[in-house]
Formats: structure tokens, C-alpha cells, sequence
């Protein structure tokens, strides 16, 4: 049998069982070898043949980009463990066709995936840019809105205005509130006003014939200023109106309990 | 080589190329497929030359056994997969390998061949079909047309005998 394993005439099967026992039997493997001296020197029987001079180069290349490679130390222990003259021999069907046209369509789809790559990052990049140009333009109209509404406001022949000044807690404090006197619609410009503690929040009052009407709640920029938008209660407001701010918890309260920063004064 | 060096890989490739060539040629019958199958078969020791353990067997079994076999998978997987390129190759190697040879042939070629002249026609052929073309021993009886038995007994008379003329000649073999 083991003749016949070194002659490589085995039939599959065979072949099994006998790789199989010489997993196990170091003298079988010695023997084997020793089959093996016999069968290789049938190589000599053959005429030499020069292989293309090319041909060594290529092989020292190929092996140097193999080096490049960094062994499996698993692989290299198994190597080296005890079959050591047992060779595996690796079955590599593909012609050099073949694997160029392997290593072509390798190549192909590296560069596919690559460019698809960079074109998606691209793209999240340009969604990003366009999320940020829409918030911009957003916040412009926004802005612009608003600016329509004060100046609006501001030269309706309806307008009242009323000032505001800053109490103890803010001397320097000051609030215009602009509102129409048929609609409602207001607007409170503040300025200087203290920075919020955490947890409260500026909260606007009107104040008529005795009744106290809680209005918007907002919080002041970092230099102390607001703008805010508001309804006027008019049906409920006489004639001579008081608007105050009170530092309140930031929700907002239904009756003030806050300490008043601005105060239009009554008269 | 067990450091993998370069130098002794070059060295080894030096010194058996032209017979692992030749071995190669005569099995697949195409330069092109007798080449990259010896491109493999040092890079194959490349990544195997730790595991080589000179102690225990020589590098010429080693080599040729490594270069046999995986000729032997490229003419299965060649075999099965076209023929008709197989056969218009061979013309054309055989011509070229006519031109290149006896000048060459060496004086271990000799002894060996006078080994295997001496073995029965029917002997050598079955080493031959075996070693070279890669037939089991199963393909081979259903080839001449034998039992089984008597190609399994033919193989191992066959192989007893090429040891036993060898062995006086072996420390010149390898």
C-alpha cells in the first residue's frame, strides 16, 4: 500500500485511509519516504527541460509579495508539527487565463466598491451641507418674518407702545412692548436683562383693572435681550394697560410669584 | 531555507529546475501550464520550508514528489476541463522537448533507465501510467483491460524491483 501511496496510484479512498494511518505511525511515514526516494528517481527518467528564463524572477517576485504577507502562527506550528515530510498538496485548478480573470474581476469590484464608497460619502457630505444651507435659509425667513411683523407693528396707525423699566433686580433693564390695539398682536423687545437661572425663565404679565393675565414665557439671548411674539388680551386690557416680567419656573405659572425685573410704569 | 531566505530558494531552484521542468513537461504537455505549475510548486516550498526536516528526507524526493502531485491535479482539472487544448498542446511540446533533450540527459538518467529496462514491458508500463499520466491503479486495469489484483500485484513487483536495483546506486541519485 505504501508502495503504491509514494507511486501516487492509489484510488481516493485508499488514499484516505492510509494519509490517515500515517498521521499516527512515524514508521510508516519513514517507510513511505524511503518509497518515495524510489518513485521520484522516475523523474530522472525524463529529459530535463529549460524552463523560460522569466520564469525565476517571477517565482522570487511572487514570493516576495507572499512574504509580505504576515504568516498564521497557527499555521506555521501545524507546519511544523510532527507530519512534517507528509505534503498537502493544495489543488489549484485555475489556469494563468483564469486567474488573471480573477484577479481582473477582483480588481474590477475593489474599485466599484471603492468609488461607491466615496460617492456615498460624497453624498452624505452634500446632505449635510444642504441640511445646513435649509436651516440657514429657514432661520433667515424666519428672521425676515419677524422683522415684517415689528415693522409692521411698529408703523401701524393702531399701535400703542408701551415702555418698560428695569425694577431693583435689574436697574438696567429695559423693555419696549408694541402692541396693536385691535388685533392683539404684540411685540416685546427686552434688553439687559440678568441671565436666567437654571430652572426659571422670564414670563410677560398684563395687568388691567386689577386683574393680573399671565402671558408668553422666554428666555433672554446671552447678551440679556429677547423678541418675542405675542397676544395681547385687548377685549380684557383697559385702557391704561401695566406689562410686567417676573423671573418664574421655566413653564411658565398662571399667577406670578416671581420677582418682577420690568414694569411699564401706570399712571 | 528554514528562514526563508531568497538566496536558498534561488539556489534550490538553480539546481532543480531543469529536471523538475522536464518532469512537469512530461506530465501536462504544455510549457505555459509546466511553468506556473513550477511557479507553484517554489512558492509552495517557500511556505513549507520550515516544515522540512532535512533529516528525515532528501529535498530531491521532496521536490519531486511536490511537483508530481501537483501536476497530476493540473492534468485532472486540465483533463476535465478541455481536452481538445490539451491534445494540440502536447504536438507542439513534444517537439520542442525533442530538441532540447539527449545532449542533456544525465548520467543518473542513465542508471535509472537501465533500472527500468530491466523491469517487464508490462511492469514499467504500469509505472509509467501511474507516475506520469496519474492513473490509480483501478483506472489503470480498466485501461489494459486487467483485473485489479494483478495490476496491484504488477505495482508492487514493479516498485520492489526499481528499489532494490536503485539502492546500489542511490547515494549518486539525489
Amino acid at each position: 500500500m505504501l508502495a503504491a501511496h509514494a507511486l501516487g496510484a492509489l484510488d481516493s479512498e485508499e488514499a484516505r485511509r492510509v494519509e490517515e494511518h500515517l498521521e499516527a505511525c512515524a514508521e510508516c511515514r519513514a517507510e513511505l519516504e524511503v518509497w518515495r526516494d524510489t518513485t521520484s528517481a522516475l523523474a530522472y527518467t525524463v529529459a530535463p527541460a529549460e524552463p523560460s528564463p522569466q520564469l525565476r524572477s517571477r517565482i522570487l517576485e511572487s514570493v516576495r509579495a507572499s512574504s509580505a504577507q504576515p504568516k498564521i502562527a497557527g499555521e506555521t506550528k501545524k507546519a511544523a508539527s510532527s507530519s512534517s515530510n507528509v505534503i498537502a498538496f493544495q489543488r489549484s485548478n485555475l489556469s494563468r487565463a483564469q486567474r488573471f480573470g480573477a484577479i481582473a474581476a477582483t480588481l474590477a469590484v475593489i474599485t466599484l466598491a471603492a468609488a461607491l464608497f466615496i460617492a456615498l460619502l460624497r453624498l452624505r457630505e452634500v446632505r449635510r451641507e444642504l441640511a445646513r444651507n435649509q436651516a440657514a435659509v429657514e432661520s433667515l425667513a424666519k428672521q425676515v418674518a419677524q422683522e415684517r411683523e415689528a415693522r409692521e407693528l411698529l408703523t401701524s396707525p393702531q399701535s400703542q407702545n408701551a415702555q418698560l423699566n428695569g425694577t431693583n433686580m435689574a436697574p438696567e433693564a429695559r423693555g419696549q412692548l408694541v402692541f396693536d390695539q385691535r388685533t392683539g398682536h404684540a411685540m416685546l423687545f427686552a434688553y439687559n436683562l440678568p441671565p436666567v437661572p437654571a430652572g426659571k425663565a422670564y414670563q410677560l404679565w398684563f395687568i388691567s383693572g386689577g386683574k393680573v393675565m399671565p402671558g408668553k414665557v422666554f428666555m433672554p439671548d446671552r447678551d440679556g435681550r429677547a423678541m418675542i411674539n405675542e397676544q395681547v388680551p385687548v377685549n380684557n386690557l383697559d385702557s391704561k394697560p401695566v406689562f410686567a416680567v417676573t423671573l418664574e419656573p421655566s413653564g411658565g405659572v398662571q399667577v406670578a410669584t416671581g420677582e418682577k425685573y420690568l414694569l411699564s410704569p401706570s399712571s | 531555507m528554514a528562514g526563508g531566505d531568497e538566496a536558498a530558494l534561488s539556489a534550490l531552484y538553480d539546481r532543480y529546475r531543469l529536471i523538475l521542468f522536464g518532469l512537469l513537461l512530461r506530465i501536462l504537455h504544455s510549457r505555459a501550464e509546466a511553468e506556473d505549475c513550477l511557479q507553484e510548486v517554489f512558492i509552495q516550498v517557500w511556505r513549507q520550508a520550515s516544515s522540512f526536516d532535512e533529516a528525515r528526507g532528501r529535498p530531491f524526493t521532496w521536490l519531486v514528489t511536490m511537483a508530481r502531485s501537483r501536476a497530476i491535479d493540473r492534468l485532472r482539472a486540465l483533463s476535465s476541463r478541455d481536452r481538445t487544448v490539451q491534445e494540440s498542446a502536447r504536438e507542439a511540446v513534444e517537439e520542442v522537448s525533442d530538441a532540447v533533450t539527449d545532449a542533456i540527459r544525465s548520467e543518473q538518467g542513465a542508471t535509472v533507465r537501465a533500472a527500468l529496462d530491466a523491469l517487464p514491458q508490462e511492469q514499467r508500463r504500469v509505472l509509467e501510467l501511474a507516475y506520469f499520466e496519474g492513473l490509480t491503479q483501478s483506472e489503470i486495469a480498466e485501461r489494459l483491460n486487467q483485473p485489479l489484483g494483478t495490476i496491484k500485484t504488477r505495482t508492487r513487483s514493479a516498485l520492489m524491483k526499481l528499489r532494490e536495483l536503485l539502492s546500489g546506486a542511490s547515494a549518486n541519485l539525489y
